[in-house]
């Protein structure tokens, strides 16, 4: 579980607590460059927590997080933005910059985290829009955007860094099948084109099983189950069954 | 974005405008961007004088109070640092004298410099320019009501209660009586009291400071402004400024009695042949009375264009009761002054005579056909007397004749005096023409107590604007500009 | 009570972290430009006829008051010196308070509920450089500027109203207005305010940036930040009108 195996993202005996509210205990897992890995669980099981940890947006109580070979706790701000860089991270709810454009809100990172010319941006993110089925919305604001469309908005802005780990917080929620199956194959296809990392909160179980290499289950804030879908499937725990069964 | 710019510009470049315009209007006022000239003065009593009161040569505001300092013993004085505009320097001379002025009831204390005599030499930067100690207002109107009172008073029974002011002239009076009766009964000695020669220089500058006060209030009623346009508004001072003026004039010739009455009593002491110790306590007794006559005269004597002070008072009254009467309804003399006031001004000239002729010749508001014009001949104006041109006694009835003809709009209206005259020396056209118009200016000025800055002259040479029908003319033109 | 301390303490840091990150790189002038358009020209119009009004207003009523004492002359010059001096810079501090400091505490307080600080924080953007930084500087830099707006706004009301009453010209108005203003006068006033402005800045940013109370907790920032601005401002004016009397003893009246 430790770095040097090529891990991409590591997780070791992980705590992390709000105020006298343990939210995650000890949780380990890792994911391989490549690798798809679904997290699946209750609402309220620190799934999104988790996710936030990795991009070092809340620091652990206990434990170790590995992005790569850095171990993130620890990290000074300035080589934190080194690490972010390598990730992409969809919001669950989208958190689309609301002050700005769509074009905007995917430019942002573009221009200020790349060397790239405007023009050189422009071509990327007519590219990332058109593959989420935005293409003809450039101009507008977020707050104009249905839900389902925010969310392909978030996730656009999350690929436009073309990251080598992308963690996505519900992506298919409040899609329909077809559009979500569409969101699915555009993972698929960035994890087997880009051997990309994926880190996949779902509930959507036809989702987690086309998608997901491997599956983990939190239950209150502990991992009660770590295999592939067919393994969960037959797992100990009624929790782990009762999620993946359809 | 372009639009996002553009409202930024707005807003930055707006603002700093503003902030540029405000340092310049604040500014301004300092004239921080003028070079001054630094005097000190010293005074007994500040009146309420402050650091940043104006400082005003000649009536003209000029520059400002920048300190004061302290006396640290009763001894000494206040030290008062102030700068005018460098360009007024000419006018502060050795002998000008700085006094401390009050803008009417409400307004503040500021400093008066009474520009010197042409002959002094002009004050250094940094020099210590006399000064006289400040007449408040109701000090003012109080002193001119005390002195003629008292005036009154000390000639009918001396001894009586007198003020401050006049004490000079009462001790010298009632001193004068006591040496008589003392010659007469061969006690000399009292006379000592007059061989003081700063006893008779007191009574002069009192005498002079007093007459000064009321012609200067009476000049400033003529003018409508100062303290004396303030006083206006106020019923109750106005009465008491025209009982001032009456007194006045009671006084004058109450002086002239006493200067008689001393004159005979000299010349009764001289026929006496006292021996020579009295005779020099006569000197100077015989001198101040020839000085209070000497003022007397002087105030009896009627002015330039042969007005008796009187008179003078007299038309002053006339004018204090109607701008009383107009003022009475303030809001109608508020804008009769403000659509009068400064009508060269507005046209972008302070005053006509720093129009060129040419300039004067283009502008449609002088050379209007509606404009009332009088045209009035060189030969039949002027007469030359010991220098130069002057008004003949024809002239000024042709200008009395004129000017009545044509009513109130005289009063009214913006008035500009044409110069003309068609000598053979084109050399002196220019100086010639502009000294008819200025005699003409003065007179009118004095006669009809014209607001000066409603009265303009242009010098002409000899040729009149086009459209007047006139190829040449040699004299004056007076125009009534129609205002609008 | 120890609360209250600890806020206060908090803010302190808040606003000297704005100050000291303002001069490390990246310097964020887009995001400048942008909260100056917010802050200072869409904050004109509202100025602008306040400061109009104000004046036309505050003429009519000195007016009245000074005729009594055949003093009318002296309303240009109360007028301005009220306006130069206290209204302008105190009545602009409030008026932005209000329009500006409740937006900035709503706009951050939403962005944190939203997660969209998360996610400038999660693309190596510092937030706090990114959002709270410009808006300080933009309320510093735009609040003397529009208290000008308003100043010079005010005292254009007051000669129209002065106007209509006695026909007094616009030169005269103005020569009078600035008769008895010292330079002190009239910059230290309208400088004093980009304390205003850092003041609201800083508290509504504060208020916003660390406020994390989903919806409800948007409505409530943007009321603190009015609100507690606004107090500051009237109690730090009075101890920068004392610095001022101190620093230029001749400004005083
Ligand atoms: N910043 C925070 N401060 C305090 N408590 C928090 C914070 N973030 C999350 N929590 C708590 O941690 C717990 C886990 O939250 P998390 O958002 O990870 O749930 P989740 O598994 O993503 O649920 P869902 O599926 O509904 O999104 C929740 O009880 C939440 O109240
Ligand atoms: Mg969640």
């Amino acid at each position: 579980m430790i770095n040097g195996r090529g891990s991409a993202v590591a997780f070791d005996h992980v705590s992390k607590s709000f105020g006298t509210k343990q939210v995650l205990h000890d949780v380990s897992f890792d994911v391989r460059a490549g690798e798809a890995l679904c997290v699946l669980g209750r609402s309220g099981t620190g799934k999104s927590v988790t996710l936030k940890l990795i991009v070092s947006l809340i620091k652990p109580d206990q434990g170790k997080i590995w992005v790569e070979q850095d171990e993130i706790t620890h990290l000074a701000e300035s080589e934190l933005s080194r690490v972010r860089r390598k990730m992409g991270f969809l919001f669950q709810d989208a958190a689309l910059f609301d002050s700005l454009t769509l074009y905007e809100n995917l430019a942002l990172p573009l221009l200020r985290l790349t060397g790239k010319s405007q023009e050189e941006a422009d071509l990327i993110i007519d590219k990332v829009l058109h593959q989420v089925g935005l293409a003809g919305d450039k101009k507008t604001m977020p707050s104009e955007l249905s839900g389902g469309m925010r969310k392909r908005a978030g996730l656009a802005r999350a690929l436009v860094l073309e990251p080598k780990i992308l963690l996505a917080d519900e992506p298919s929620s409040g899609l329909d099948r077809i559009t979500s199956s569409e969101i699915d194959d555009l993972l698929l296809m960035q994890k087997q084109e880009h051997n990309t990392a994926l880190i996949v909160v779902t509930h959507d179980v036809r989702g987690a099983k086309r998608l997901g290499d491997r599956i983990v289950v939190l239950d209150k804030g502990r991992l009660i189950a770590d295999g592939s879908f067919g393994q969960i499937e037959h797992s100990d725990s009624e929790v782990a069954r009762n999620l993946v069964t359809e | 974005m372009e639009n996002r710019n553009a409202s930024i510009g707005l807003f930055v470049i707006g603002g700093l405008l503003l902030f540029g315009i405000g340092m310049f209007v604040v500014g301004d006022r300092h004239q921080a961007f003028a070079h001054h000239t630094e005097y000190y003065s010293e005074f007994v009593n500040l009146a309420g004088l402050a650091k940043g009161a104006k400082v005003r040569v000649a009536g003209m505001d000029a520059g400002q109070v920048l300190a004061i300092a302290v006396p640290n013993s009763p001894s000494s004085r206040f030290r008062v640092k102030w700068r005018i505009d460098a360009r007024l320097r000419g006018l502060v001379r050795s002998d000008s004298i700085v006094t401390i002025g009050t803008e009417g009831i409400v307004g503040g204390t500021y400093l008066s410099v009474r520009p010197g005599s042409a002959q002094a030499v002009e004050a250094e930067a940094l020099a210590s320019i006399p000064s006289q100690e400040p007449t408040e207002l109701a000090d003012l109107l109080a002193r001119g009501n005390g002195l003629l009172g008292d005036a009154d008073g000390m000639l009918k029974t001396v001894g009586g209660k007198l003020s401050v002011a006049l004490d000079g002239i009462t001790t010298t009076v009632s001193n004068a009586n006591d040496v008589v009766v003392n010659l007469k009964r061969g006690h000399g000695t009292a006379g000592m009291l007059l061989s003081d020669d700063e006893l008779a220089n007191h009574i002069r500058r009192t005498v002079t400071t007093a007459t000064t006060d009321v012609q200067d209030i009476v000049a400033d009623l003529k003018a409508g402004r100062g303290p004396a346009g303030m006083i206006l508004r106020d019923e109750a001072l106005a009465s008491r400024i025209r009982e001032t003026i009456n007194n006045a004039q009671q006084a004058t010739a109450d002086l002239g009695h006493a200067s008689r009455q001393a004159d005979a009593l000299v010349s009764d002491l001289n026929s006496r042949r006292i021996p020579t110790k009295a005779a020099e306590l006569m000197d100077s007794l015989n001198d101040s009375a020839r000085q209070v006559r000497q003022i007397s005269a002087e105030m009896n004597k009627p002015d330039r264009f042969g007005m008796s002070p009187g008179v003078n008072i007299r038309e002053s009254l006339t004018n204090a009761n109607t701008a009383t009467a107009n003022l009475a309804d303030a809001t109608e003399a508020l804008k009769h002054n403000f659509l009068t006031r400064g009508f060269f001004k507005r046209r972008g000239y302070y005053n006509l005579s720093e129009i060129s002729p040419d300039q004067y010749r283009k502008d449609r508001a002088f050379t209007d056909p509606q404009n009332h014009r009088v045209w009035l001949s060189g030969p039949e104006l002027f007469q030359s007397g010991s220098n130069g041109e002057e008004l003949s006694a024809k002239g000024i009835a042709l200008l009395n004749a004129a000017l009545t003809e044509n009513g109130d709009p005289i009063v009214e209206s913006p008035v500009v005096i044409e110069g003309y005259w068609n000598g053979d020396a084109p050399a002196d056209q220019l100086r010639r023409s502009r000294s008819r118009a200025m005699l003409v200016r003065e007179y009118l000025q004095a006669r009809f107590q014209l607001d000066p800055r409603n009265v303009g002259i242009v010098p002409l040479k000899n040729a009149p604007p086009k459209g007047m029908q006139r190829a040449t003319w040699d004299g004056i033109c007076i125009v009534v500009v129609r205002r609008g | 009570m120890s609360n209250v301390f600890e806020i206060a303490g908090d803010v302190s840091v808040f606003g000297f972290r704005a100050v000291t990150s303002l001069f490390r790189r990246p310097f964020e002038g887009e995001q400048i430009q942008r909260q100056l358009a917010e802050i200072g020209s869409k904050s004109l119009p509202l100025v602008i006829a306040s400061g109009f009004a104000l004046g036309a207003v505050l003429t009519l009523h000195t007016r009245s008051t000074l005729v009594t004492f055949g003093a009318t002359a002296w309303i240009p010059t109360v007028q301005a010196l009220a306006f130069f001096l206290e209204i302008g810079p105190l009545v602009t501090g409030l008026l932005v308070a209000g329009r500006v400091g409740s937006g900035i505490g709503a706009v951050l307080s939403n962005m944190r509920a939203t997660e969209q600080i998360d996610a400038i924080e999660s693309l190596s953007i510092d937030s706090f450089k990114f959002l709270v930084v410009p808006r300080i500087v933009a309320c510093t830099l735009a609040l003397p500027l529009l208290t000008l707006f308003l100043d010079f706004s005010g005292l254009l009301g007051g000669f129209l109203s002065e106007y209509a009453s006695s026909r007094l010209s616009f030169r005269l108005y103005i020569s009078r207005s600035f008769a008895s203003f010292e330079w002190s006068n009239f910059y230290a006033p309208t400088l004093k305010t980009a304390v205003f402005g850092f003041i609201i800045g800083t508290i509504s940013s504060f208020l916003g940036y660390k406020t994390n109370e989903g919806a409800q907790g948007v409505g409530r920032a943007a009321t603190t930040s009015v609100v507690a601005s606004s107090l500051l401002i009237i109690l730090v004016d009075v101890f920068l009108i004392k610095f001022i009397f101190f620093i230029f003893p001749e400004s005083a009246l």
